[in-house]
């Protein structure tokens, strides 16, 4: 075997653990744009977009029976989800075959960023507190934002519950426990206070452990022929933490800000692969994360053509790593990171004429990281951003252009660092309503981006190499979406079509180097990716008490690998992207009691670039429902709520040999105050 | 002339049989014979469970890459890394998994599955094997070397050696291990020596220093240990390699290293007193031929048409034909393949999908 391929394994799955971070970002409602019709019903934005937008709201996130974040993505189309398992298992995003790192996530308006692994671990995120989630492919529509947020294929937007108060208010909040098989006991509280006219504050906090130890059963070979066993998974255990505090201030009618900060740790077991015959040695594998930081939002409303705002944030991100098992002189390998970041950003927006907008942002950003690993290079990297964009509005039109700037510079301790860069990268779109009373909308748009190579891709001992060109990506889009009310019983029908022709070029991969033993990273990748995502969502009024809400998404991607003719695996489908996917979800509101129903549904995948046999991992369909009732207790409006979770008890595989839970259960109870 | 001739031969015929009894004492010095079958084993990508063993029947030029799967609805596990046939049986060093599978050769079916753990039940992942006088000798990361008996298919003995020892030989009652330390690659802190163990007492007589991270050793005729080391980066420029992979000799009248400058191995073989050695170059696939009696290099490559190898992963040589056999991992997550050339280095023929990182191959009749 190859102790460096593991050595790689172990730092990409076990250091992709990541690091939050926040502000506040409900621009586009307060941008006096004429698109902007209603804010509260998201799907008119889903519809309006010029470029893909997904959008789950509260509500909807409620119905979909999930408990982290990670899950409720599994609900968006065009999205992999690669899922280790398990409450503490890692979770990242892949949107339309493009891999992970070109998912950024936007935390309420500021960007997570993790320098060493380029992948944020979504499972960390809760739903507590969370208001909406939506995931925009290319760019959102919003011109007004810092460069951050136009500098990545697609942006995982997570927007958490800003106060709000009714007449008299001075303090509302929700307080819930929740707890499940597998010892999963959650208890969480947030509070809204009004401090004063101008002051606001909100408070976060919650808990999360489980000792995660389910079953499963282990196929030794080719299920139905083989032998297997029934195991339990072990060293599963999660124990998370999470403070989080904000203030809002209203400082005139024009000028607003907030401030926020946010602490996070856990620890956790990680369980590793099922190896035959040596699961329970191989499952001894620690780590300890923590991640805080503080960030400033301001914005001031000029004049009715200026705008502007600013945000600043700084970041740290520790994570400790602990193999009490390997075998070197030690006895154990133990690796600590920590990641530091101070950012800033500024932006104007110009409405030059009532249709026409323009806006241009810059944010500077300074990371660093350090590690115990010896002869560490310390690297810090400098990454200026500057973007303008353009966007005009008509009632049947929307179109918008941008351009980013990038350029980085990387300094090391000793040694060499990695190349400086420098590139413009161009984005346009544009959605045409054809005919004026009818909802029906033709959109296009191509992005063109990159992806910095990660400190862990430049310098990570043997591994790193630092001549690595940024990961460049191509987006085409073409759509349509339709969306119509059909009387009393049907209000809301709405359809959105996207077809789309992704390319990655200079695709960072590990191979080997020299030889086997010597595994360096390398632009070496090329891939094609055609698809196709389709959303259904619909709103059936039964009984003028009684509602039905469904939602389904479907995914065709053909993702083939075109790097190299000569190889058996040219031309094959991407590893762990199915070429079909879906999912659906249904809920019925009465005033007695509300039930829900939802569905994940993923087709064959292949776990290694070759499309053989062997590397099969077929399909999956994970259906759960749910059902709550809410009453009020004095005034508190009080939910409890039952889940049952993966119905049909298979521990299927999102990424091979690693199972997922079966059959489990989960019950809530939450007050609202 | 014609009589002092037929006296020669007639003098030679008794002498061999005079002394075959004598020097041939084990199965592992029986000549070879024409090979029917070819076993390849496959170490798999980690955490994937994907080791293999194909068989490919040269008469019938078949291929099957299930061989271990089929005869046994099991796989073999997660990182195979060594396999060696003695007598009717296939031993198959599984790391990841902590295992030795005992396959019965004709069949591939598994007579007993060893685990490898040590007294409180931690794996000590194996990695190589080498056989002789009806035990066979496990090398694995847990610096010991496992003794197993062919017999009652048990462990029968352990030994303390150097950190994360590789390679195993035996020769003239000793059994050499290249101790690699490889496992303290990121600190450079290597292991740099071969230990010598009494194969009767077996003790570590002493160690030998042949420079830093030793991986594969073995033996020619006369009792000389050749080893190979990898290459050893400059700690601070990983990019750097600071001693690239060296090919050394332990002489074994003088008991002296000497360094066999002109090559830089990947991986080596020896057979019929000729070390084949896979030369450390990831761009174009070379094999140096040493001879190891006459002690001089026969070719700097004996490869005489660039055939496209795309990874050049192990090395295996035919004793009967001296059939030169690379194995291609292809690199990419592709099944690799293994390309047969004849002794003058001709390209042959191509087995293709034979497993994920070809990475041994034997010769059964």
């Amino acid at each position: 075997m190859n102790i460096l391929k593991k050595i790689v394994v172990i730092v990409v799955a076990s250091c992709a653990i990541t690091t939050p971070l926040l502000a506040q970002n409900n621009l586009d409602s307060l941008q006096h744009l004429p698109e902007v019709v209603i804010t509260e019903k998201y799907t008119d934005r889903e519809i309006r977009s010029s470029a893909p937008m997904q959008v789950l709201s509260q509500k909807s996130i409620r119905n979909l029976n999930v408990l982290q974040l990670s899950d409720a993505v599994k609900h968006f189309s065009g999205v992999t989800v690669k899922d280790y398992g398990g409450i503490g298992g890692l979770k990242t995003v892949s949107v339309r075959s493009l891999g992970a790192n070109h998912t950024a996530v936007n935390y309420n308006g500021f960007t997570i960023n993790d320098v060493q692994t380029g992948q944020i671990d979504v499972g960390r995120f809760s739903l507590d507190n969370v208001d909406i989630i939506s995931l925009n492919s290319g760019q959102s529509d919003n011109i007004f934002q810092p460069a951050r947020l136009f500098a990545s294929a697609s942006v995982l937007n997570i927007q958490t519950i800003a106060p709000r108060f009714d007449d008299d208010q001075k303090i509302n909040g929700r307080a819930s426990l929740k707890v499940g098989s597998f010892g999963m006991f959650n208890p969480s509280v947030f509070t809204n206070l009004k401090l004063n006219e101008k002051l606001s504050a909100s408070l976060s906090g919650e808990w999360l452990s489980a000792n995660g130890k389910y079953p499963y059963i282990l196929h030794y070979g080719e299920a139905g022929k083989d032998s297997s066993s029934v195991e339990k998974r072990e060293n599963t255990d999660v124990q998370n933490l999470r403070l989080e505090g904000a203030l809002f201030a209203d400082f005139s009618n024009k000028s607003s800000g907030n401030l926020r900060a946010y602490y996070y740790q856990s620890e956790r077991g990680l369980p590793g692969a099922t190896i035959f015959y040596n699961t329970s040695d191989f499952s001894k594998q620690r780590l300890w994360d923590k991640t805080f930081f503080a960030q400033a939002h301001y914005r001031n409303d000029i004049s009715d053509r200026w705008n502007f705002q600013a945000n600043a944030k700084y970041n740290h991100g520790y994570v400790h790593y602990l193999d009490p098992t390997f075998l070197n002189a030690e006895g154990k390998l133990e690796d600590t990171f920590r990641q530091n970041e101070i950012y800033g950003s500024g932006s104007v927006l110009f409405r030059a004429f009532e249709n026409l907008s323009f806006s241009a942002s810059t944010d500077v950003a300074v990371n660093n990281m350090s590690a115990n690993l010896p002869d560490f290079v310390y690297p810090t990297r400098y990454t200026l951003l500057t973007s303008i964009a353009a966007k005009y509005v008509t009632n049947q039109l929307l179109a918008t252009a941008s351009l980013l700037y990038t350029q980085t510079s990387e300094q090391v301790k000793w040694g060499t660092a990695a190349d400086n860069q420098r590139r413009v990268s161009p984005y346009t779109s544009i959605t045409f309503q054809p005919f004026e009373t009818i909802d029906f909308r033709l959109r296009v748009f191509y992005k063109n981006i990159f992806r910095l190579p990660t400190f862990n891709d430049l310098y990570y001992s043997h591994v790193g190499k630092r001549s690595l060109k940024p990961e460049d990506t191509h987006q085409f889009n073409i759509g349509f979406t339709y969306s119509i009310s059909i009387g009393e019983w049907l209000p809301l029908l709405t359809i959105t079509t996207d077809a789309y022709h992704n390319k990655i070029k200079n695709k960072i991969v590990a191979y080997p180097n020299r030889n086997t033993f010597e595994w360096s990273m390398m632009n070496l990748g090329s891939v094609d990716i055609n698809g196709v995502d389709i959303a259904l969502e619909s709103a059936f009024e039964l009984s003028p008490k009684v509602k039905l809400l469904t939602g389904s998404s479907f995914t065709f991607q053909d993702s083939k690998n075109m790097t190299n003719p000569d190889s058996p695996a040219y031309k094959h489908q991407l590893p762990y992207a199915p070429r079909f996917s879906g999912s659906g979800r249904a809920a019925v509101e009465t005033p007695w009691i509300n039930a829900a129903y939802s569905l994940l549904w993923s087709g064959t995948r292949y776990t290694s670039t070759q499309n053989m046999p062997d590397n099969r991992l077929s399909g999956y369909a994970d259906h759960s429902i749910s059902l709550s009732k809410s009453t009020c207790i004095k005034q508190n409006k009080v939910v409890l709520s039952f889940e049952a979770l993966n119905l049909c008890n298979k521990n299927y595989e999102i990424v091979r040999n690693f199972p997922m839970p079966g059959r489990s259960f989960r019950g809530t109870i939450s007050i609202d105050f | 002339m014609k009589k002092n001739f037929l006296l020669i031969l007639l003098f030679t015929a008794v002498l061999f049989t005079a002394c075959r009894p004598e020097t041939i004492i084990d199965e592992t010095e029986l000549p070879a014979k024409e090979a029917k079958r070819l076993i390849i084993l496959s170490e798999g990508s980690l955490n994937h469970n994907n080791a293999s063993l194909a068989m490919y029947d040269f008469t019938a030029q078949k291929l099957d890459n299930k061989f271990f799967e089929t005869a046994n609805n099991r796989g073999l596990g997660d990182t195979a890394n060594d396999m060696i046939k003695y007598g009717s049986k296939i031993y198959v060093v599984v790391n990841v998994s902590s295992t030795v599978e005992i396959v019965d050769a004709k069949t591939g079916k598994s007579l007993k599955q060893i685990p490898m753990k040590t007294a409180d039940n931690k794996a000590k992942q194996p990695r190589n094997a080498a056989a002789y006088g009806g035990k066979v000798y496990v090398t694995s990361f847990d610096d010991t070397v496992t003794r197993i008996d062919t017999t009652s298919l048990a462990i029968d003995g352990s030994v303390q050696v150097g950190r994360d020892p590789e390679g195993i030989c035996i020769k003239n009652n000793k059994i050499y291990v290249a101790n690699s330390g490889g496992l303290d690659y990121s600190t450079g802190n290597f292991d740099y020596t071969v230990s010598v163990i009494d194969l009767h007492s077996f003790k570590e007589e002493k160690k030998i220093e042949v420079g830093k991270n030793p991986y594969q050793v073995f033996a020619d005729s006369q009792g000389d240990i050749y080893v190979s080391t990898r290459d050893i980066y400059n700690s601070s420029d990983w990019t750097k390699i600071d001693v690239p992979a060296s090919f050394k000799k332990i002489n074994v009248s003088t008991g002296k290293v000497e360094t066999i400058a002109t090559i830089s191995p990947n991986k080596f073989t020896i057979v019929n007193d000729k070390a084949y050695v896979l030369v450390n170059n990831y761009t174009k696939t070379i094999i140096a031929v040493y001879d190891c009696l006459n002690e001089k290099v026969v070719t700097n490559n004996l490869l005489s048409d660039d055939t496209e190898i795309a990874m050049p992963y192990s090395i295996a040589v035919d004793a009967f034909n001296e059939d030169v056999f690379v194995m291609d991992a292809i690199g990419d997550g592709s099944y690799g393949n293994i390309v047969c050339y004849d002794k003058n280095g001709k390209y042959k023929y191509k087995i293709k999908g034979v497993g994920l990182y070809p990475n041994n191959a034997l010769f059964l009749d």
